[in-house]
C-alpha cells in the first residue's frame, strides 16, 4: 500500500517536473527555434531567440489577412540575415513546424522588405498564433503586394530556410 | 412609302445602338459573373477545413500513440500536434477567413470555437494527462474529424457545382456575344449599304439638278439670244423711224415704243448675264481703268432719273481712293447703275448718296474699298432683307406692283460682285432708307495701263436723242465725190436692210452678202471701205470669213472689219479681234456707235 502513495508523489513530481518543462519550452531562450542550410557560409546555422534578439531588430506595424487587427512585429529583416550568413543562392525555401515549405526568390523578399517576426505586440508569439517564427512582409506599407501571391510566402511556424 | 424610306437609317441606327448596349450590358454582367467566381476561389474554406482535417488525424495519431506509450516526448509531441492543429483553427477564426465565413457558414465557425474549447482544455490538462485521458480526447477529437470531413466534402462539391455553372454560363454569355456581334456586322453592313444607296441616289439627284438646272440656264440663254434678234430689228426701225419727218402725234408712241424696247432689252441683257453668271461662263476683264471717270459715267446715266424726281444726288469720294484701278469697269457700273438706279426707284423725296470710301489697304498693291449707295427711300423689312439677292425677288409682291421691275438686278449684282471676290449687303429700316454696300479689294494699276478703247457699260438710253440727219449728210464724204461703198454681210434680211437703211441715212453706199462664202467672193471683185461683218452665219460665219479675207490675197485683205454681233462678251470680242477684225459693235446697233466706228475707220483710210 505505500507503494500507491509513493506512485502518487513520484507521479505528481514527475508531472510538475514536466509541466514546468513544457510552460518553460517556449520560453527558453537557448532553444534551437531556427535552422539555416545550404549555400551559406560555413555548415548549417541554428538560431536561439536570443540569438535572433541579439541581431539588429527593429518593429513594423502591419495588418494581414490572417489577422483581426494591426499589430506591431518584431523582427529581424531576412536581408540581414542573408548578409550575416554570406548567403549566395537565388531563392529560399521556408519550412515550417506543420511541414508547409514554399520557395521564394530572394529577389523578392529584399524588394518588399520582407522579415522575420519574432515578437507580436512585445510577446514572443506562441504556435497556435504562427510563432515562433513568422515570415511577413510590410502589407500595410505596400498594399499593392496584400494578393494570394505574396501572402504564400508568409510561412508561419517558420523552422528552417533552405538557402539554394 | 416615301417617310418609310427616310427613316430607314434612323431604325438602323437605333437598332444598332440597342445592340451594343445589349453587348455592353452582357459584358458588364459576364465580368460581374467572373469577379463573383473569383470571390469564390478566393474562399480557402476547402483548404482550411482539409488542413485542420489533418492536423487532428495527426493529434489524434500522437494521443493514440501516448495511449501505448506513456513519455514525456510523446507528451511534449502532443503539445506541438495541439499547437499547430490551433493555430489551423485560429486561421478560421481569424482574420478574412472568419469574415467570409461568418458570411456563408456560421456553423463551421461554431464547430472551430467547439474545437478550440477542446484545444484548451487539453491545454490545461496536458501536463496531467494520462492514457485514459488521452484516449477520451482522442474520441473527442475523431468527432471533429467527421464533422470537417463533411465539411470538406460540401465544400468541394458546393465549388465544383459553382464551376462547371459558371463555365456552362460563360459559355453561353460567348455564344450570345458572338451572336450579337455577328447581328452588329449585318446590321452594321445594311446601314452602309443603305447609307450608300442614298449617296447614290443624292449623287443622282444632285447631277440631275445640276443638269436642270444647267438646261434653264441654257434654254434662257438662247431664248434671250433668239429674242434680241427681232428685237435688234424693231429697235433699229424705231431708230430709224426716229430721222423721219413723222406726224407730232406719233412722236409719243414712238418715244413710248423705244422705252418699251430698250426695257426688254436691258431685261434681256440681264437674264443673259445672270445665267452665265450662274453657269460661271461670264468672264470678267482684268484692265485698268479709272475709277473717278468710271463713276462719273455713272452719274451721267443715272443723273436723268434722279433729276426726274426732283432728288439731290451727292456723291462722297474719299481722297485717298486710288484713281485708276485694275478690273472690270464694265460690270463693276453696271452695279453702280443698278443700285444707283434702285435707290431713284424706291425715293420719293430726299436724297441719293454714293458714297466710295478706301476702307483699309492690303498692302502696296491692293486697296480694300468700300461703296455705299444710300437713299431716303421706303426701306427694306429685315425679312425682305433676306432675299432680295435672290432672282426674280423684290422687297414685297405689293411693291412690285407699285414700282415694277424684274427683281433681277439686285442678284445680278450680287452674282457680279461674287464673281470679283467682293461682298455686297445692304442695311436699312422701313421708312428710314436703305444703304447697300460694296466691299471690293482691288490692284492699284498705272495710269499709263488705262485703255479708253472699250466699250462703256453705258447703255445708250438717250438712244432717243439722235444726231440729226442733217449732220451725218454733212459728215459724209466731204474729200470725195463718191460716197464710201460699204458691205454688209448678214443672213438675216431685216437686220441687213436696216443696216442699209441706216448706212444710206448716214451717207453711205452699201451692198450686201448672205454669208461669208458670198462675202467672200464679192471681196475678191469689189474693193470695200469697210466691211459691216455679222459674226454668227450659215455656210460660211463671220469669224471664218474675216480668217480667209486677212491670210488670202483678195482685193479687200487691208479693209478694215466692224463686227456686228449678238454676243457682247469679251471672249467674243477677244476672237473677234484675234482673227483679224479692226472693232466690234454689240447689237443692236445704236447709230450713233455705228457713225462714230464709220468715221473713224473711214478717216483713217482717208
Amino acid at each position: 500500500m505505500m507503494i500507491k502513495p509513493i506512485h502518487s508523489i513520484t507521479a505528481a513530481l514527475v508531472s510538475l517536473l514536466l509541466l514546468t518543462f513544457l510552460i518553460a519550452t517556449p520560453l527558453q531562450a537557448d532553444q534551437n527555434i531556427l535552422t539555416v542550410t545550404g549555400e551559406v557560409t560555413g555548415s548549417n546555422h541554428h538560431f536561439s531567440l536570443a540569438d535572433l534578439k541579439a541581431m539588429p531588430n527593429y518593429q513594423v506595424k502591419t495588418e494581414t489577412i490572417w489577422t483581426d487587427q494591426e499589430h506591431t512585429y518584431t523582427a529581424i529583416s531576412v536581408a540581414q540575415l542573408l548578409e550575416k550568413l554570406g548567403a549566395k543562392g537565388q531563392n529560399l525555401r521556408f519550412i515550417a513546424l506543420n511541414d508547409y515549405a514554399i520557395e521564394v526568390p530572394v529577389d523578392i523578399l529584399l524588394e518588399h522588405n520582407a522579415f522575420i517576426a519574432f515578437e507580436q505586440d512585445g510577446k514572443p508569439m506562441r504556435i497556435r498564433d504562427k510563432g515562433p517564427l513568422w515570415v511577413l512582409y510590410p502589407f500595410s506599407d505596400q498594399p499593392q503586394i496584400n494578393t494570394p501571391f505574396y501572402q504564400a510566402h508568409c510561412a508561419w511556424q517558420l523552422k528552417t530556410i533552405e538557402v539554394f | 412609302m416615301k417617310n418609310l424610306h427616310r427613316y430607314q437609317p434612323v431604325a438602323l441606327a437605333g437598332t444598332l445602338l440597342i445592340l451594343v448596349c445589349v453587348i455592353a450590358f452582357s459584358l458588364f454582367k459576364l465580368e460581374k459573373e467572373i469577379d463573383e467566381f473569383g470571390l469564390f476561389t478566393k474562399d480557402e474554406r476547402y483548404w482550411n477545413s482539409t488542413r485542420v482535417e489533418m492536423e487532428l488525424l495527426r493529434l489524434i495519431n500522437q494521443l493514440n500513440f501516448f495511449v501505448i506509450t506513456e513519455t514525456d516526448e510523446s507528451r511534449a509531441a502532443i503539445d506541438i500536434r495541439k499547437e499547430i492543429l490551433w493555430s489551423r483553427v485560429n486561421i478560421i477564426t481569424q482574420g478574412s477567413t472568419k469574415e467570409l465565413i461568418e458570411q456563408i457558414d456560421q456553423s463551421s465557425l461554431e464547430t472551430a470555437y467547439r474545437l478550440i474549447g477542446l484545444l484548451e482544455k487539453l491545454d490545461r490538462d496536458i501536463a496531467s494527462l494520462t492514457p485514459n485521458k488521452a484516449k477520451h480526447y482522442s474520441a473527442q477529437f475523431e468527432d471533429f474529424v467527421a464533422l470537417y470531413m463533411q465539411a470538406s466534402r460540401t465544400v468541394a462539391s458546393a465549388i465544383s457545382e459553382v464551376e462547371s455553372t459558371f463555365a456552362i454560363k460563360v459559355q453561353h454569355n460567348y455564344r450570345l456575344m458572338a451572336m450579337l456581334l455577328l447581328l452588329v456586322l449585318m446590321i452594321g453592313s445594311l446601314f452602309t449599304w443603305v447609307n450608300y444607296r442614298e449617296l447614290r441616289r443624292n449623287q443622282r439627284l444632285a447631277r440631275e439638278a445640276a443638269a436642270a438646272n444647267q438646261a434653264k440656264s441654257e434654254f434662257l440663254s438662247n431664248m434671250s439670244h433668239e429674242i434680241r434678234t427681232p428685237l435688234n430689228g424693231i429697235i433699229g426701225s424705231l431708230q430709224l423711224m426716229r430721222l423721219e419727218q413723222l406726224p407730232p402725234t406719233l412722236t409719243p408712241l414712238i418715244q413710248d415704243m423705244n422705252a418699251c424696247s430698250q426695257n426688254l432689252l436691258q431685261l434681256l441683257n440681264s437674264i443673259l448675264d445672270l445665267s452665265r453668271l450662274q453657269q460661271q461662263k461670264l468672264q470678267l476683264e482684268y484692265q485698268a481703268f479709272s475709277l473717278h471717270q468710271a463713276v462719273e459715267d455713272v452719274v451721267r446715266v443715272v443723273n436723268g432719273s434722279i433729276q426726274s424726281k426732283k432728288l439731290q444726288l451727292n456723291i462722297r469720294k474719299d481722297p485717298a481712293l486710288p484713281s485708276i484701278i485694275m478690273g472690270d469697269h464694265f460690270r463693276l457700273q453696271q452695279v453702280l447703275i443698278n443700285l444707283l438706279s434702285n435707290a431713284a426707284k424706291f425715293t420719293s423725296e430726299g436724297h441719293v448718296t454714293l458714297r466710295l470710301l478706301l476702307n483699309r489697304q492690303l498692302d502696296e498693291q491692293h486697296y480694300e474699298i468700300k461703296i455705299e449707295v444710300s437713299d431716303t427711300g421706303i426701306g427694306i423689312s429685315p425679312e425682305a432683307q433676306q432675299q432680295i439677292f435672290s432672282p426674280f425677288t423684290q422687297a414685297d409682291s405689293s411693291t412690285t406692283r407699285r414700282f415694277g421691275g424684274s427683281g433681277l438686278g439686285l442678284s445680278l449684282c450680287k452674282e457680279i460682285i461674287s464673281s470679283m471676290g467682293g461682298e455686297i449687303g445692304v442695311r436699312s429700316q422701313i421708312g428710314q432708307g436703305s444703304t447697300f454696300w460694296i466691299l471690293l479689294n482691288v490692284e492699284v494699276a498705272d495710269s499709263t495701263a488705262v485703255i479708253t478703247n472699250m466699250e462703256s457699260a453705258i447703255p445708250d438710253v438717250q438712244a432717243t436723242a439722235l444726231v440729226s440727219a442733217s449732220n451725218h449728210h454733212q459728215a459724209k464724204n466731204s474729200d470725195s465725190d463718191r460716197p464710201a461703198l460699204i458691205l454688209v454681210v448678214e443672213d438675216n434680211v431685216i437686220n441687213a436692210n436696216l443696216a442699209g437703211a441706216i448706212l444710206k441715212k448716214l451717207g453711205y453706199q452699201c451692198e450686201f452678202a448672205e454669208n461669208g462664202q458670198i462675202a467672200f467672193e464679192m471681196c475678191q471683185q469689189q474693193q470695200y471701205q469697210l466691211i459691216l461683218m455679222d459674226c454668227q452665219m450659215p455656210v460660211m460665219d463671220g469669224l471664218a470669213c474675216t480668217f480667209k479675207l486677212r491670210a488670202e490675197s483678195n482685193l479687200n485683205q487691208s479693209t478694215p472689219i466692224v463686227a456686228l454681233t449678238a454676243n457682247a462678251m469679251l471672249e467674243d470680242q477677244q476672237r473677234c479681234i484675234e482673227v483679224g477684225m479692226n472693232a466690234f459693235i454689240a447689237k443692236p446697233v445704236s447709230i450713233q456707235r455705228l457713225q462714230g466706228v464709220l468715221e473713224q475707220y473711214i478717216a483713217e483710210l482717208k
